[in-house]
């Protein structure tokens, strides 16, 4: 049995003219101990989703499945134990903490409230431990400090460690790391794998940067979305070496390399159309056809394609060039780009 | 994207010799805790057609160095040290001794700079034409005729649909479109130097792919002499010829950018390398640099990136070193620049063979 | 919101030192200061003139009389002393209590939305839109409206409604922020995210919004005495002002003290609280509080 089950799962925003379909139909199930990356471009859905697994939005339709119960149906006290179960880290650090509260503040008010301890000096040493283990030591030296002493890295890991108050078994990342300085991000996605390792916490790992989701979940699943549905999952060694969907490759192939020689044998995938399409007014069968270089008339603008699995694992939602390996990198380096 | 938009031609002028000079400049910003040293002594040469990308994390003085290149720092900011010096047409500029109205030109017609935030960039309640317009104005172009015909090139220029793009208000463009015209806007009264802070940064995957091909399009056709300032590694990869890290308000390495991607000296540049991970290709290990950022009001003694560099010594806690040449065309600020250059040789950085 | 209190007034020393951040503030503070002083510990010490002398009506300030004297010779600055103490009752008791009211249920609304929004939205509607004067007109017609604490307790009661919609929208945007939804995920309770999380955020908002009401509240009370409709015994600023009015003093150029004092008194006061929320926005800093 999965820890989280999403089943057919969509969400709007808006009435009328101004309804908005954030994520369509979405399904997926991530097991116990697992890293799942959802990866998309801004206003893909990915962050809604990561709310409605969180618990902090309704979905529209579908049902949450968590430890194979529906949290719509639960009673007072089995919400409440998935409730603590699944926390959610920000993207923004300057936005994650109250501005008005200590560390001590944040972190010993949840143990308190959830009765994790029994008096304050209880609290204060489970807090000092919560904070080494999100690295933050000497612990005592940030005890005491308000959000604006802390530079963004050690914020984000205070909002871990205040996560970690109530004990969770799933969290959710929303681009924990992507605003936070490059050469400290990686020390960062160190500390939350080893939360995976070592107290077998559960990821939902949500991002714009496909090497992140890369590096993060190399031995779980990615989930690529576009526009409120899923395009393509599968194991992270499967979608970022031999991507099927022809958005996944885009994608893959537009990111920018730091590294010279291979941003110039990187392939170029040209789109036929540089434009997203509008939530508001949604091109019918594949969103993505309007963009699309394999677009065949007639297919790719009737129906919705549904998500197939595929021998090499994961499931594409393109008829047409599921099958199809492409590669990524040239082998001459390509002549200057026109 | 249509091939008719990509055979418009800009009749841009490349100069020759080098542009721009910065003799080491520094730059202080008063505030109530005390003096930020953002900017220390900093020596850079432009030369004509390259382009150089400025690189750092949040705090290494890379956007405070550009805003002091078209003088656009804010009141509490001061040049206190060094010299700026413009070139275009054997004629020589001292940057810092411009007057407001001569700033106003140059900022237009010699060296532009392209923002961050785009959308604030614009006043919401004008449309795109008429700023085209005003902005050419306002340099004494009479011909309206004339504004319109190169304003419309310059869109078709940056792939947009001009026609349209011109009469639209800012907010009725993506964010893609918005960086596009902001793009074409500063070539407008075809400066010779164009600075882009952060040209890609909050927008789009393939978004940005458009932006950095049109980048590149501007360099490899145009010859355009650009500065990149950047915090994405990849951004210098993709279009910088040459690349210099900053830290702590100083540049600590300067080369080619692969000698920087390939063959860094400075254990910060390796450090930075190392931490950015790669997304075509098989899994690659990934190490962060220690420690955080310094504080620019109490900054540690000697060399500045000491609290942080597996290489650290006694002579690092009490000297600052200065930028030696350690290769052609190649210069790092470190004491132990070779002993970088020695674990390189066990473990190199290539990603391809 | 208790701790809030603490944290800010833990050290009186800290405290002022960082109210004295802003001179104008600080100022406003010690005016204040003194102003409570007089109101409340001057009375001992300057007894009220009751006393008739028609031999000093309408004086000029001179040393005997500070302030110079009334219709009567009395002296007008033993009025002054004895008059603040009734009109900074009031205002503050019809201040703390329109701001209470805004606060609880402005955040209430804005934080649960729904129909406890629109509940709350709906009554506010409609108090905004009942006639104050008239209303209390008809009250002061059928109840004894000069206990100063029911005075009070009427004007706070009718003051809340623009100061909740404000803040409302304030809680409905703080609402949006990723640290309230993360107390949401902690399962923190309605009241932890009012009190701790939204409420602390608008301190400076909500100083401000009590600093008006007490303004407000203290131009209200004038007005009703002025308007002879909060029938006032004793002596107070509103019925010195009052009773000026009555004896046509503008009209006699030998009685502008004494129709100017309570005035000038009224705005002193007025003009010392609203400066004094610039030091007192200071205390709920934390930048300022952690000693950055």
């Amino acid at each position: 049995m999965s820890l989280i089950e999403l089943k057919n799962v969509s969400r709007t925003f808006g009435k009328g003219d101004e309804r908005v379909v954030a994520v369509d139909n979405v399904s997926f199930a991530i097991d116990e101990g697992e890293v799942l990356c959802l990866v998309g471009e801004s206003g893909c859905g990915k962050s809604t989703t990561g709310k409605i697994v969180a618990g902090l939005l309704e979905p529209t339709r579908g049902q949450v499945l968590f430890d194979g119960q529906d949290i719509a149906k639960m009673d007072k006290e089995s919400f409440r134990r998935y409730r603590h179960s699944v926390q959610i880290i920000h993207q923004d650090p300057y936005a994650s903490l109250n501005p008005t509260q200590t560390v001590r503040q944040m972190i010993t008010r949840p143990l308190l409230r959830h009765h994790k301890a029994r008096s304050n000096e209880e609290a204060e040493k489970r807090a000092v431990e919560l904070l080494e283990i999100v690295d933050l030591t000497p612990a005592q030296d940030f005890m005491n400090k308000y959000p604006h002493q802390l530079s963004g890295g050690q914020r984000q890991r205070v909002s871990v460690a205040r996560a970690l108050t109530v004990e969770p078994r799933f969290i959710v990342a929303d681009e924990a790391v992507s605003m936070v300085d490059v050469s400290i991000r990686v020390s960062l996605l160190n500390m939350l794998s080893r939360l995976q390792d070592e107290f077998n916490v559960t990821f939902l790992f949500i991002t714009h940067d496909l090497a992140l989701a890369k590096y993060f979940a190399w031995e779980g699943r990615i989930s690529v979305m576009y526009l409120g549905r899923i395009v393509e999952d599968g194991p992270t060694r499967r979608v970022v070496m031999d991507p099927r969907h022809p958005y996944t490759q885009a994608l893959l192939a537009a990111v920018p390399e730091a590294d010279p020689e291979l941003a110039r044998r990187k392939r170029r995938i040209e789109l036929r159309s540089a434009d997203i399409p509008s939530l508001l007014d949604l091109p019918s069968g594949c969103t993505f056809n309007p963009r699309c270089p394999y677009f065949v008339a007639g297919v790719c603008d009737g129906e919705v394609p549904p998500l197939v699995a595929i021998p090499e694992g994961g499931r594409v939602a393109c008829p047409i060039r599921k099958d199809v390996s492409i590669q990524l990198i040239e082998e001459t380096p390509a002549a200057p780009a026109a | 994207m249509s091939n008719e938009s990509q055979q418009v031609v800009l009749k841009h002028e490349a100069g020759s010799g080098t542009p721009l000079t910065l003799r080491n400049v520094s730059v202080v910003y008063k505030t109530r805790k005390g003096d930020v040293r953002a900017v220390r002594d900093v020596s850079l040469d432009l030369r004509a057609g390259e382009s150089i990308a400025l690189i750092g994390e949040s705090g290494s003085g890379k956007t405070t160095l550009g805003l002091s290149i078209v003088r656009l720092l804010v009141k509490s900011a001061q040049v206190t040290h060094g010299e700026i010096i413009y070139r275009r047409n054997g004629k020589e500029i001292d940057v810092l001794g411009l007057s407001k109205k001569e700033l106003r030109e140059f900022r237009w017609k010699e060296c532009s700079m392209v923002f961050q935030s785009a959308l604030n960039a614009f006043n919401p309640v004008i449309r795109i034409w008429d700023q085209m317009r005003d902005t050419a104005q306002s340099h004494g172009w009479k011909d309206k005729k004339a504004i319109r015909q190169r304003s419309l090139e310059l869109l078709k220029f940056v792939q947009l649909d001009a026609e349209r793009v011109i009469d639209a208000y800012p907010h009725e463009l993506s964010g893609g479109m918005r960086q596009r015209v902001l793009i074409a806007l500063s070539l407008l009264l075809d400066p010779q130097v164009l600075i882009l802070d952060e040209p890609t940064t909050a927008l789009d995957i393939l978004t940005q792919r458009t932006i950095i091909d049109l980048l590149r399009k501007l360099k490899e056709e145009q010859h355009f002499t650009m500065i990149f300032i950047s915090h994405d590694l990849a951004i210098a990869a993709e279009l910088a010829d040459r690349i210099a890290t900053m830290y702590a308000g100083r540049v600590v390495e300067v080369g080619s950018a692969d000698d920087i991607f390939y063959r860094p000296r400075h254990p910060y540049t390796l450090g930075l390398i190392r931490a950015v991970p790669k997304v075509v290709g098989d899994f690659q290990e990934l190490f962060s640099i220690p420690g955080s950022p310094p504080d620019l009001i109490n900054m540690p003694s000697g060399c500045k990136f000491h609290p942080r560099c597996p290489y650290a010594t006694d002579k690092c806690r009490q000297e600052e070193p200065d930028l030696v040449t350690v290769g052609p065309e190649h210069m790092a600020a470190c004491w132990h620049w070779q002993e970088v250059e020695k674990e390189l040789q066990s473990k190199p950085l290539h990603s391809i063979s | 919101m208790g701790s809030v209190f603490l944290g800010a007034v833990h050290s009186l020393g800290a405290t002022l030192r960082i109210m004295s951040y802003n001179k104008v503030g600080f100022a406003g503070f010690i005016a204040v200061m003194l102003i409570l002083f007089m109101a409340f510990i001057g009375p001992f010490f300057v007894p009220l003139d009751t006393v008739t002398k028609v031999d000093q009506i309408y004086q000029p300030p001179n040393a005997e009389h500070w302030l110079g004297t009334d219709h009567q010779g009395r002296d007008i600055f033993s009025q002054i002393v004895n008059g603040g103490k009734d009109v900074i009752i009031v205002a503050v008791v019809a201040g703390a209590l329109s701001t209470l009211i805004a606060v609880t249920f402005g955040t209430l609304a804005g934080f649960a939305g729904g129909r406890t929004d629109s509940v709350i939205v709906s009554i506010t509607d409609i108090v905004l839109t009942i006639p104050q004067l008239p209303l209390l007109l008809v009250l002061a017609a059928l109840i004894k409206l000069n206990n100063i604490f029911f005075l009070g307790v009427i004007l706070g009661a009718l003051g809340w409604p623009s100061l909740l919609r404000a803040v409302r929208s304030q809680a409905l945007s703080l609402k949006q922020r990723d640290f309230v939804e993360a107390a949401r995920a902690l399962d923190l309770g309605t009241m932890h995210i009012i009190f701790r999380e939204i409420v602390p955020n608008m301190m400076t908002y909500i100083i401000i919004s009590f600093a008006l009401a007490m303004t407000g509240a203290i131009y209200a009370q004038v007005a009703l005495v002025l308007f002879g409709l909060v029938p006032f015994s004793g002596s107070n600023w509103g019925v010195m002002l009052s009773l000026a009015w009555v004896r046509g003093a503008i009209y006699f150029k030998d009685s502008i003290w004494y129709i100017m004092m309570p005035v000038a008194a009224i705005v002193i006061l007025q003009l010392s609280i609203v400066t004094m929320t610039r030091s007192l926005e200071l205390v709920f800093n934390p930048r300022l509080r952690s000693g950055e």
